[in-house]
């Protein structure tokens, strides 16, 4: 087949033809009208040469505006992992001229840039958001699959923490990540979140927070827009609220400590950076990590067990947990419990209660901490109106009868112990912990003269029971047969009635 | 039906077939040039060789101060403030200071005090680099480029 002349070829195939190619020149013209003049970077950089040039006075001036061509800008930092092209836009953060135009040609504010050249470190290693964008609403990435959008701006102080610690930028323009670090102590996280292995169980670990995206957090009932730090901010702010049936105690926070305690929280990401970025306190308190600095006892107290017993000098009932929370500085505790059981509880917890266990395996607490703590505990000023009791000589803990007993425990302590002593309100009594380390001694004073300031009364006086030696005697032997392999059968079988016999 | 043999008469005014022909090449040439573009990206995510070394009151002249993370040696004089590389043309090893210029340790090239080769296998000299001022009056070295040696940037 050959290819006719053109002057041959059917009229229709020369217009569909010609129609076909302008078409196409159409879209390439197109194209090339919008890489020209359509995208933003363009735009604002067409604006900053107005700009500069309006501010070209001087010799300085001029070989700005001379040196400015509109082209793609960026700072790329391979050792940090960072190619930002935010300078496309952002174009005057490092001239002081730029003071008092309108965004997003302002300069940097604060001293930031000056100690931290933006050609070593980048934007988004502060800011997050996607660097490699040259479209604003590509760079915030919010409501895109990027694992870190912009940062709102009172939340980028978290970002120093990568480097800093906390007290290292106090002042210094990280105030706000210093006020969320103390907030973070004060508040007592530490009871139930451990940072560094050390702190409470019934938390999670919160060392790499601040590196969560937010497929991993329940977003449904977050009122603003799904990200990480709203979560942060509106779960602080209330706890039930974002996670339904949530443990943690909501903390009390105004707005400004919200944001302080959020930044900080954020500032928790063991980012793997380069040695040479980390500050040198930083480093110090990584390298100590394994060794941990001498706190008093007041200050581990206050950290690790001011969350749930709060000062401690007295019993309360909390409502959020449900439960007694023992007055481990009341002056019958600190009088009638010795160290053995303290540390012992301590140490282990007390199963069957909210106590976790602190020791160097669970709350990752030295001996030699724990030891401090018992040593803060029986420090506590005691008050001097209060009679305490001296054990009676007379008697003999080895002929109690746990059946009499039991009948008494089902009449006077299952309410808040629970039945075979597992626990309710007041704490377990049926678990190991307490039944290897607590002596009878300390059960029947405790028994017969309550805990003062707290929910135990004395149960031989004639209103709360008036319970005789012989009985309280009795007590003892029942509350011991608790426990050591578990809850005695006979109480399982049925609740306060030990003996299993029908009423 | 005219003859094969016979010249045909040219086509007076094909103008619709011209056309149809003149804009498709048109097209196609138009997005050639676009698929050869395409290659080559308008900017690469590489470091940039520009660096700023502080402003121009930390060196007053008479001031030497060599920059190690950047391998280069700033020289202020009355003249102004020059930058040089200290990374020898042959193989790249870090060249030391001497009385009479810079020695390289690996292969024992030699240049004199502007960096010209005196001696040993570098192929070219150290090249210095241009500096300018950034907005905020700092100085700014850029190790991208090259000057001729001898430049230096006047204050």
């Amino acid at each position: 087949m050959t290819i006719p002349p053109i002057n041959q070829i059917d009229h229709r195939i020369k217009i569909w033809l010609l129609i076909v190619s302008l078409g196409a020149l159409a879209a390439l013209a197109a194209a090339a009208l919008r890489e020209e003049f359509g995208s933003e970077w363009r735009h604002y950089q067409r604006q900053y040469t107005d700009i500069l040039a309006a501010k070209a006075t001087d010799e300085q001036g001029r070989s700005l505006l001379k040196a400015h061509e509109i082209k793609l800008r960026q700072i790329v930092v391979p050792e940090l992992g960072v190619t930002d092209r935010c300078v496309s836009c952002h174009l005057g953060i490092d001239d002081p001229r730029m003071a008092a135009v309108s965004n997003p040609f302002k300069v940097h504010p604060g001293e930031y840039l000056r100690v931290h050249p933006v050609e070593r470190f980048g934007c988004t290693i502060c800011h997050r958001g996607q660097g490699a964008a040259v479209v604003f609403a590509e760079a915030k990435a919010e409501d895109y699959h990027w694992d870190y959008p912009l940062l709102p701006i009172e939340l980028t102080q978290s970002s120093c923490g990568l480097c800093h610690t906390p007290p290292e930028v106090d002042g210094a323009g990280g105030d706000r990540l210093a006020s969320g670090a103390r907030l973070f102590e004060i508040k007592g996280c530490y009871s139930c979140h451990k940072l560094a292995g050390r702190g409470g169980s019934m938390g999670l670990a919160l060392d790499r927070e601040g590196l969560k995206v937010k497929g991993q957090m329940p977003m449904a009932n977050v009122a603003g827009p799904h990200t990480v730090p709203e979560w942060l901010m509106e779960h602080f702010a209330d706890p039930q609220k974002i996670v339904a049936g949530s443990q943690m105690r909501n903390p009390g926070l105004s707005y400004d400590e919200t944001r302080a305690l959020t930044t900080y929280v954020l500032s928790l990401q063991e980012r793997d950076l380069p040695r040479s970025y980390i500050s040198p306190a930083l480093n110090a308190l990584l390298a100590e990590r394994n060794n941990p600095s001498e706190l008093s006892g007041e200050q581990l107290y206050n950290r690790f067990c001011s969350n749930c017993h709060d000062r401690g000098t007295y019993g309360r009932f909390d409502k959020a947990y449900n439960k007694f929370m023992p007055a481990i500085r009341g002056a019958s505790l600190v009088a009638y419990a010795d160290s053995i059981f303290l540390a012992a509880n301590i140490r282990s917890g007390r199963p069957g209660t909210m106590m976790p266990g602190w020791g160097i395996g669970a709350g990752g607490l030295s001996e030699a901490e724990i030891g401090r703590i018992i040593s803060y505990l029986k420090s506590a000023p005691l008050p001097t109106d209060v009679p305490i009791r001296e054990m009676p000589a007379s008697l003999d803990f080895s002929h109690g009868n746990p059946l009499q007993g039991g009948h008494t425990f089902a009449r006077l302590c299952v309410g808040c112990h629970g039945p075979g002593g597992i626990g309710n309100y007041a704490p377990a009594l049926s678990n190991k912990i307490f039944q290897t380390t607590a002596d009878s001694a300390f059960i029947y004073r405790t028994i017969a003269y309550g805990r003062i300031d707290a929910a135990m009364p004395a149960f031989r006086n004639p209103g709360r029971g008036g319970l005789s030696d012989a009985q309280i005697v009795d007590l003892v032997a029942y509350v011991r047969s608790l426990g050591a392999r578990g809850t005695p059968r006979t109480a399982v079988a049925s609740t306060g009635n030990p003996t299993g016999h029908k009423p | 039906m005219p003859s094969r043999l016979e010249p045909q008469a040219m086509p007076r005014r094909d103008f619709l077939g011209m056309a149809g022909l003149g804009s498709a090449g048109l097209a196609i040439f138009g997005s050639i040039i676009g698929m050869v573009r395409l290659p080559k990206p308008r900017v690469l995510p590489e470091a940039s060789g520009r660096f700023k070394i502080g402003p121009p009151s930390e060196f007053p002249p008479g001031t030497v101060k060599v920059i190690p993370e950047h391998n280069v040696r700033i020289v202020a004089t009355e003249r102004g403030i020059a930058a040089m590389s200290l990374v020898c043309t042959h193989l790249g090893c870090i060249v030391a200071e001497a009385p009479d210029g810079f020695h390289c340790p690996c292969h024992g090239s030699r240049f004199d005090a502007d960096g010209k080769v005196v001696g040993g296998p570098a192929p070219r000299a150290l090249p210095w680099f241009p500096i300018s001022r950034a907005a905020d009056g700092a100085l700014v070295v850029d190790n991208s480029g090259e000057t001729p040696s001898g430049t230096f940037f006047e204050v």
